[in-house]
């Protein structure tokens, strides 16, 4: 956990945002219609797919299934930075998703709104 | 904020020669007229909005934020009683401002901004208070799906309520109980019907909620557009302009933009309507907690038309608060104001939960809406806060005599 917490701090200290994607396929899904693309913040991708690479200002992370148990754990304990979202389809609350799945907001300006673009 | 004021004494802080406060609001208002009652100065409100530069509230201008850079950092305090407390301090360090920033409110017990092991221990503790709290309501209301209204705010808890029968259907959940902050909120989810509901504690809600997140409870469901920290529905805003109902029948609901609101259901006759001159009568409801106060000249200018028209006034006060001058208090049940709201015939409201409440009310309704933005985004609290069937008019923020 320490050593967790410590690479989360150097993260938040070098990325203008990071993303947590809790699902593989809303990411694989974000990136297939082209809204994850180069910007100007400097942006840290985390899911548990997609591999490790960089494109443009976006820094793709993958995590280790331990490693994303951990720091969902830590997410859900409270809102340690306000650098750090966590992209999730869950039951318990409303995300952006339900803006796009009614037409008032494109895809792309979900990832605006999440990366605080506007 | 009274306790955060103390403290600020106690430090020796508020011996700091330049005293601001950041964000014009009730809440800055009130901590002003704190600073003041005690003798102390304070240089100026500071403020994004363009259009209150220039206004004052008692002797304080109200001055562009760049003015806190006029002052030597050192003998320079900013007070911040407004909610978005991140982006204003945020907005001081980007401006190069050096002095200290206070913040004197908690909106927000879900964020600590630190990752130190003191902070993860406090705020695991706050958990394991949250989870012991979750557990009992899961025991008390087994079989029930639990509904968690985050917020002590009228408005909020009537579009949850108007939009979660659909909500409840497409889930195929049969009953449920909604938990609330303060029992006006409560009187709220009665307006409804039968539903139950139980009043928590603020910071029980925020940690119940903080549990229901960390255990991905599945009988559970958080009906809010920006609380806690996880909802993000409320960044859309800073791209789009989209209503609060809106908000909550797409975003929070998930329904389809033609979804029709429920109605209250359980509406009561005040026993004051005797008092009341059926048709010739206004009920006005100038506080709220949460938005920037109408000026007090501008309701009088309404209450000495409607006088000399042989209207009737009446000031719907809940407790702590006074009629306005001119007028005579008039205090019903959130239940029974449609009700009297309609006999009256005239309804003038500083835009808040009450405007919510009367929605329905067949009688000529005016909301009213200070000039100003709706949180940090561009847009105004008229377009968001939008009333459908109400005259919906914007107070300029200097209003003269």
């Amino acid at each position: 956990m320490r050593e967790i917490i410590k690479k989360l701090q150097n993260d938040i200290e070098r990325y203008d945002k990071i993303l947590f994607f809790d699902s593989p396929k809303l990411l694989r899904e974000l990136c297939r219609d082209g809204a994850m693309k180069s910007r100007e913040q400097k942006v840290l991708v985390l899911s548990t797919g997609r591999g490790s690479f960089e494109e443009g200002n976006f820094t793709f992370r993958q995590l280790t299934d331990s490693e994303a148990r951990l720091l969902k754990a830590l997410y859900d304990t409270y809102d340690f930075s306000d650098k750090f979202v966590l992209v999730a389809e869950r039951a318990c609350y409303a995300g952006l998703y339900n803006f796009v799945a009614t037409g008032l907001l494109s895809r792309e300006d979900m990832v605006r709104a999440l990366l605080g673009e506007w | 904020m009274k306790k955060n004021f103390d403290a600020l004494f106690r430090e020796g802080m508020a011996d700091f020669s330049n005293i601001y406060i950041f964000g014009h609001c009730n809440a800055s208002e009130e901590l002003a007229g704190l600073f003041l009652e005690k003798g102390y100065c304070v240089k100026g409100i500071l403020d994004n909005n363009v259009s209150k530069h220039g206004t004052a509230y008692k002797s304080v201008p109200v001055v562009p934020p760049e003015e806190v850079m006029s002052a030597k950092g050192e003998d320079t305090i900013v007070c911040i009683a407004a909610r978005a407390y991140a982006a204003m301090r945020e907005q001081l360090i980007r401006m190069g401002y050096r002095g200290e920033i206070r913040k004197m409110v908690d909106y927000n017990s879900y964020a600590v901004y630190s990752l130190s092991g003191e902070t993860i221990g406090c705020m695991q503790k706050r958990l394991r208070r949250g989870i012991r709290l979750l557990e009992e309501q899961r025991k008390k209301y087994a079989g029930y799906y639990r509904i968690y209204c985050p917020f002590s705010a009228l408005g909020d808890v009537y579009y949850t309520m108007s939009y979660l029968p659909y909500f409840l259907q497409n889930r195929n959940i049969g009953k449920c109980v909604v938990f609330v902050v303060g029992q006006a909120c409560g009187d709220v989810v009665g307006l409804f019907g039968s539903g139950l509901a139980e009043v928590l504690e603020q910071r029980d809600m925020d940690e119940s909620i903080q549990a229901v997140l960390y255990t991905e409870d599945r009988e559970a469901f958080i009906a809010h557009q920006d609380r806690p920290y996880v909802v993000n529905l409320a960044k859309a805003l800073y791209g789009k302009k989209i209503t609060l109902e809106m908000i909550y029948r797409c975003g929070v609901f998930g329904l389809d933009k033609d979804c029709t609101p429920c109605k209250p259901v359980r509406l009561d006759k005040p026993g004051v309507l005797g008092n009341i001159r059926k048709g010739k009568a206004v009920i006005l409801a100038p506080y709220a907690k949460s938005v920037t106060n109408i000026p007090e000249v501008y309701w009088k200018r309404i209450i000495d038309y409607y006088t000399q028209r042989g209207y009737q006034l009446f000031t719907n006060a809940a407790q702590g608060e006074q009629a306005l001058e001119g007028t005579r208090e008039i205090r019903v049940k959130l239940s029974e104001l449609q009700c009297a709201a309609e006999y009256a015939g005239t309804f003038i409201g500083i835009r808040s939960g009450v405007c919510d409440v009367i929605r329905e009310a067949a009688c000529r309704k005016i909301a009213l809406y200070p000039d100003c933005c709706y949180s940090d985004t561009r847009w105004k609290m008229a377009e968001i806060y939008h009333l459908e069937d109400f005259e919906n008019i914007v107070v300029p923020s200097a209003v003269s005599e």
